[in-house]
C-alpha cells in the first residue's frame, strides 16, 4: 500500500497548512496537489524535498513508505530518540468541526453548538497541563558568538572552532545534541534528555543549570542563559546589569529568544513578553507568534510566522530587500547586514559589500545560519560556510566538518584470461572500501579491508577504455574519500601454451601439434637420440624438446628455435 | 525533460532516475532489501521501507 497520500494530507492538516497554500509552495495548481493527496499522482523527488523543508523532517521520512514521522521528544528523559506518531494523536473538536464544516455547511445550527463547545474546550485545556516539545530542528544546529563557532554534527556530537580563551570549546561531550547557542566566552549545549550541558562558563552558573532538568528551549546572551522546561516554567542565569532575567510572573511559556543584553519569551498562544535591553524592543508589542530573532547592536530582525522578515535598525539602511525576501526558515544579522536562509537552502544577504554578497550567493544546500556583528556563517550539515571577518579563525573556507579520508595507493590489475584482478594499499580509518569498473549496473564491489578484488570480463570489449575507481568508505567523523581513479585499455591477454616435461608422443603428432599452432617447420629441428634412447617399433617417439617446462605465449613460440630428440629405433627393426 | 539520477544503490556504482530504479525493480535486479539513499536523506533505507515498496508488491501480484 501507498502510505503517501495520507501522509501528505496529515502533514498538511497537523501543520494547519490549506491545499492551495502546499500547491503554491510546490509550484502547482491546487487541482494537481489535490491529486498527490488522493493518490492519483505521483509527487516527484523535488517537491518532496521542498516538503522535507517546509516540514523540517528528514528527507528519509518522507521516503518511507509509513504515515508515521519521527521526531524527538525532550520530555522522556534518558531516551536516545523516540519514535512520536504524531498523528496518531486523538483528533481535536477543532479538526472534527472543520471536516464536519466542509461537508454540511448549511448545519448553522449545529455549528453554532459546536463553536460554543469548543471555547468551553479551549478554556479546559488552556488551564490543563500540557507539556510542551521542542522538534529537533536544523537551525538549532548552529550558534556564533564574537570569536566562535559551534555545530552539531549529523551524529548529535558538537564541535567548534574559533578562540577558546574561557574553554568554552573545550570537553564540548554530548551525545545527544539538538540545539547550541554561544554567549561571550562560554557554550550550551541542549541534549535530547532535557539537560543542558556547558563549557566556558563561570563554575556558579554551571552548576545552577545542571539542575535545570526538561528543559524544551534554550538562548544565550552576551552574558545571560535563559531556558524553559517542559511545563512552560522559564529559568534565567548570569550577569543581569540590564535586566536580561527580568522576567518574573511569565509563565505557560514555549519558546525563549535572546540578544546580547535582553531576553524575549513567547507564550503557547505566541503572546511576545520582553526585557532587558536591546534596539527594536519597543517593536515586539506588535508582534504575535514569531519564528525566530537575530539581533546585533544596531539591527533586530524578526523572522515572522509567515516565513518573512521585519527589521528594525538605528544605521542608515532600511533593509527594505530583507523585508522583500519570502520562504524564510532562519535568520541572522550583524551591524551591517541581514541575512535569510529560505526553504531551498540558499542564503540571502542585504549588505552594502558586493564581495561578500556575492560570496553567499555560491552557497547552496544550507540548513542553517547565524552571524556576528562582522560575520555571517552558513552551515550545510557537512561545512561550514563564512564571509566577513575571521580573525579568531572562527571559520574556514569551506570549512570540513568531518575528515575525508585518503585515498587508497599502489593500485595495480592484472588481466587474466577471464577476469582482471585489482590489488591496492588501503588506509588507515577506512571502514571499507568500494572498488567499481564503468562496465555497467553490479561490477562494484564493497569490501571490509584491503584485499584484492576480482571482476569477471565477460562484458568487456577488446580494446575499450574502463575506468577502475576505488573509493575509501568512511563512517563516524570520516566521510569518503575522493575516488582513486586508473583508466586502461581492455586487451585480453595472449594465450599461453605450457609444454610438460618429456612429451614422449609420436614424433609426427608432435611436428604437427607444432605447426598447427603456426610454427614454421623451418624453425623445428630433429635430433636423433643418443646410443641408449632406444625405443622400440617403428614410429620414432620424442623424449624430449627444447619446449619442456616452458610456458610460451603464442610470439614466443612462434619466434622459439625449437629442438627436439627422438628415441632411435633399435638396429634390429631398421629396415 | 532530462530526468534527474538521483538516487544510489547500496553496493551499486553510479546514480539512478526513479524509472531506473522502477526498471531494476521490475526486472528483480533490485531485491526488498536493497538499500536506497541520496544526496539529501542521511541514512540508507532498505527498498522494502520505502515507498517503492509499492511497485515490489506490484511484482509479487505479477
Amino acid at each position: 500500500m501507498n502510505y503517501l497520500p495520507s501522509k501528505l494530507s496529515k502533514l498538511r492538516k497537523h501543520y494547519n497548512y490549506s491545499q492551495s497554500y502546499l500547491a503554491d509552495v510546490l509550484g502547482v495548481d491546487t487541482l494537481e496537489y489535490m491529486n498527490f493527496e488522493n493518490g492519483s499522482k505521483m509527487i516527484n523527488y523535488d517537491q518532496m524535498k521542498k516538503l522535507s523543508s517546509l516540514y523540517h523532517i528528514e528527507m528519509t521520512e518522507v521516503f518511507r513508505n509509513s504515515d508515521e514521522v519521527k521526531l524527538y521528544d525532550v520530555n522522556k528523559a534518558n531516551t536516545d530518540e523516540i519514535n512520536i506518531d504524531y498523528f496518531t494523536r486523538e483528533e481535536t473538536f477543532a479538526d472534527k468541526f472543520r471536516d464536519f464544516y466542509e461537508h454540511n455547511k448549511v448545519a448553522s445550527l449545529i455549528i453554532a453548538f459546536l463553536v460554543v463547545t469548543i471555547i468551553i474546550m479551549s478554556i479546559v485545556l488552556k488551564n490543563t497541563a500540557r507539556p510542551y516539545t521542542l522538534v529537533k530542528d536544523n537551525i538549532n544546529r548552529l550558534s556564533v558568538s564574537q570569536t566562535t563557532v559551534i555545530y552539531i554534527d549529523d551524529y548529535s556530537g558538537v564541535n567548534g572552532s574559533g578562540s577558546n580563551a574561557n574553554g568554552e570549546l573545550s570537553n564540548l561531550t554530548s551525545s545527544g545534541a539538538i540545539k547550541v547557542c554561544e554567549g561571550e566566552g562560554f557554550t550550551i549545549i541542549l541534549n535530547d534528555d532535557g539537560t543542558l550541558s556547558s563549557a566556558g562558563l563561570i563554575a556558579k552558573y554551571a552548576k545552577e543549570i545542571e539542575d535545570w532538568k526538561n528543559i524544551v528551549d534554550v538562548a544565550c546572551g552576551n552574558a545571560h542563559i535563559i531556558g524553559v522546561d517542559s511545563n512552560g516554567r522559564v529559568r534565567c542565569v548570569g550577569e543581569d546589569e540590564y535586566g536580561a532575567c527580568d522576567l518574573a510572573g511569565v509563565n505557560n511559556i514555549a519558546k525563549v529568544f535572546a540578544t546580547a543584553t535582553g531576553s524575549i519569551v513567547m507564550d503557547r498562544d505566541g503572546v511576545l513578553q520582553y526585557c532587558g535591553s536591546f534596539i527594536g524592543s519597543s517593536s515586539l508589542k506588535n508582534y504575535y507568534n514569531i519564528r525566530d530573532v537575530a539581533s546585533s547592536d544596531v539591527i533586530l530582525a524578526i523572522l515572522n510566522n509567515d516565513h518573512t522578515i521585519d527589521v528594525y535598525s538605528n544605521n542608515s539602511l532600511n533593509y527594505l530587500e530583507a523585508e522583500s525576501w519570502d520562504d524564510i526558515v532562519d535568520v541572522a544579522c550583524g551591524d551591517s547586514y541581514v541575512a535569510g536562509l529560505d526553504r531551498y537552502g540558499k542564503v540571502h544577504i542585504e549588505i552594502d559589500n558586493d564581495e561578500i554578497r556575492n560570496e553567499v550567493e555560491k552557497w547552496s544546500n544550507i540548513i542553517a545560519i547565524d552571524g556576528a556583528s562582522d560575520y555571517l556563517i552558513g552551515f550545510d550539515g557537512v561545512k561550514i560556510y563564512g564571509v566577513g571577518n575571521n580573525s579568531y579563525g572562527q571559520f574556514k573556507k569551506e570549512q570540513l566538518v568531518k575528515q575525508r579520508l585518503d585515498m587508497v595507493s599502489d593500485v595495480s590489475y592484472t588481466i587474466d584470461k577471464n577476469s582482471i584482478s585489482v590489488q591496492f594499499k588501503g588506509v588507515s580509518n577506512a571502514s571499507g572500501y568500494l572498488v567499481s569498473i564503468d562496465v555497467g549496473i553490479g561490477v562494484s564491489r564493497r569490501i571490509e579491508k584491503e584485499e584484492i578484488v576480482t571482476f569477471e570480463t565477460d562484458n568487456m570489449t577488446e580494446g575499450k577504455n574502463y575506468t577502475l575507481s576505488i573509493v575509501s568508505i568512511g563512517e563516524g567523523n570520516y566521510t569518503d574519500s575522493d575516488p582513486y581513479t586508473l583508466s586502461f585499455t581492455y586487451e585480453k591477454p595472449e594465450e599461453t601454451y605450457t609444454f610438460k616435461e618429456g612429451e614422449n608422443m609420436p614424433e609426427e603428432e608432435f611436428v604437427n601439434y607444432l605447426l598447427s599452432l603456426g610454427v614454421s617447420e623451418e624453425k623445428i629441428k630433429a635430433v636423433e637420440g643418443a646410443e641408449d634412447d632406444i625405443c622400440g617399433g617403428d614410429v620414432r617417439t620424442v623424449s624430449s624438446s627444447s619446449l619442456d617446462g616452458k610456458t610460451l605465449s603464442r610470439s614466443e613460440l612462434l619466434n622459439s628455435e625449437i629442438e627436439y630428440t627422438y628415441c632411435r629405433i633399435m638396429d634390429d627393426e631398421k629396415e | 525533460m532530462k530526468k534527474s539520477k538521483i538516487w544510489r544503490i547500496k553496493g551499486f556504482e553510479g546514480k539512478f532516475s526513479d524509472e531506473e530504479i522502477i526498471e531494476l525493480i521490475r526486472r528483480g535486479e533490485i531485491k526488498p532489501d536493497y538499500c536506497l539513499s541520496t544526496k539529501d536523506m542521511k541514512k540508507w533505507i532498505k527498498l522494502s521501507d520505502s515507498i517503492y515498496q509499492f511497485y515490489l508488491e506490484e511484482e509479487i501480484e505479477k
